[in-house]
């Protein structure tokens, strides 16, 4: 279950930018090619996200061309 | 003001984001967001039957389209001003982009990997394959035919069998357990070079763990990606597992001296994959009864001429 390790480093990445802000949503694109299963994914989000800045976000996928695997953006709470 | 709604005069800028949330940055700085229904239009489709004088009923059916606007509220607080007080506390969010390369992280240690292995001359093969179709078997051999200086990085979620079947040819060896992982990443096969110390010039094979789906996007560092398929599995493998195969630089049929007695297509598996992997080359071979092995040792010699070069 590679989702599992694909979406620690995800949700590490966004940690790692949001700092001590909550996050209230990440966008990821996940292209047609790049072996990654959207549902397993969303799966493994609600997991890795415990106890993180990133815990109770929302997970936003939308498709895209090829291999890519691309965290586009994430929303947080400004303070 | 919004395009989509309308709805915030007054505020400087938005940012849109996905199904219709919003934020609006309100004049006093402070950013809103939140999300309301768009006018739309409702079908209703109903049935009613009237009594007639006459001795027929019949039914009537009507679809009726009207359109509504909704209304819509707000859910945050407005920042009203009512007197004296303190502020209202106002949380808003901000969506940011990020634009980050999910297996960047990877990447960068592949790339390390990759230099490292070069300036030591060092040509590294990463093996693949569904488990038991033969990768340590054709290791065993190939490790004692070859007469090359040679070293193995050895993945599999656990125990330690296969190294020891290795490391009985009297090569040097280092097991990488994955634990739950399911694959192979480029930091620990780092981790594994630092324990193996791999002779300069030598051949190191990286034989992954058994499967047919992550560790064709895990890139090692390695200067070509060998995969085993063997004709005891389906001729249709290629096509069910087509990232594996379209990734492979080089594809070894194994356990070819098995085919009499079997129904394995060869020359349907060889089609199968060459809609998957055009022009990737294929050999046959056997480690039962040697054949095909001669040509799988004069790819590898010919790899070592240019060990980092490109695929």
């Amino acid at each position: 279950m590679h989702e599992l390790s694909i979406t620690h480093n995800i949700v590490a990445a966004v940690a790692e930018r949001a700092g001590n802000r909550t996050v209230k949503s990440v966008l990821l694109q996940i292209g047609e090619k790049a072996g990654i299963d959207r549902q397993a994914i969303e799966f493994c989000f609600e997991l890795c996200t415990q106890g993180t800045v990133l815990e109770g976000a929302r997970l936003d996928v939308e498709p895209a061309s090829g291999t890519e695997l691309l965290i586009r953006s994430m929303e947080v709470v400004d303070v | 003001m919004c395009e989509t709604c309308g709805c915030s005069d007054g505020a400087v800028a938005t940012i849109v984001g996905a199904g219709g949330e919003h934020s609006h940055l309100m004049a006093d700085g402070t950013v809103v967001r939140h999300r309301h229904a768009e006018a739309h239009a409702h079908d209703h489709p109903h049935d009613h039957d009237h009594p007639h004088d006459h001795d027929h009923p019949h039914d009537h059916d009507h679809a009726h389209d009207h359109d509504h606007a909704h209304d819509h509220d707000h859910p945050h607080p407005h920042p009203l001003r009512m007197g004296p007080g303190p502020k209202p506390v106002h949380i808003g969010t901000v969506t940011e982009t990020l634009a980050i390369k999910v297996l960047d992280k990877n990447d960068r240690l592949a790339a390390r990997n990759r230099s490292y292995l070069k300036d030591h001359l060092i040509l590294a093969l990463n093996l693949m394959s569904s488990p038991g179709s033969g990768k340590t078997t054709l290791l065993e051999r190939t490790l004692v035919e070859l007469g090359s200086k040679v070293a193995v990085l050895e993945g599999d979620q656990a125990t330690s069998r296969d190294a020891e079947r290795i490391a009985a040819t009297g090569t040097k060896v280092v097991q990488i357990n994955t634990g739950k992982g399911c694959h192979l990443e480029a930091d620990m096969v780092w981790h594994g070079l630092e324990s193996l110390g791999p002779e300069p010039g030598s051949v190191l094979f990286i034989e992954n763990v058994g499967n047919l789906v992550c560790p064709a996007l895990f890139d090692l560092g390695e200067a070509a990606k060998v995969v085993l398929f063997s004709v005891t599995e389906g001729e249709d493998k290629p096509q069910k597992y087509p990232h594996m195969f379209g990734a492979a630089d080089l594809i070894l049929l194994t356990k070819t001296d098995l085919t009499p007695h079997l129904d394995f297509d060869l020359s349907l598996a060889r089609r199968n994959l060459a809609q998957v992997a055009p022009g990737v080359p294929i050999m046959e071979v056997s480690t039962k009864n040697g054949a095909g092995l001669a040509d799988w040792y004069g790819w590898l010699r010919q790899r070592q001429q240019d060990p980092g070069g490109a695929k």
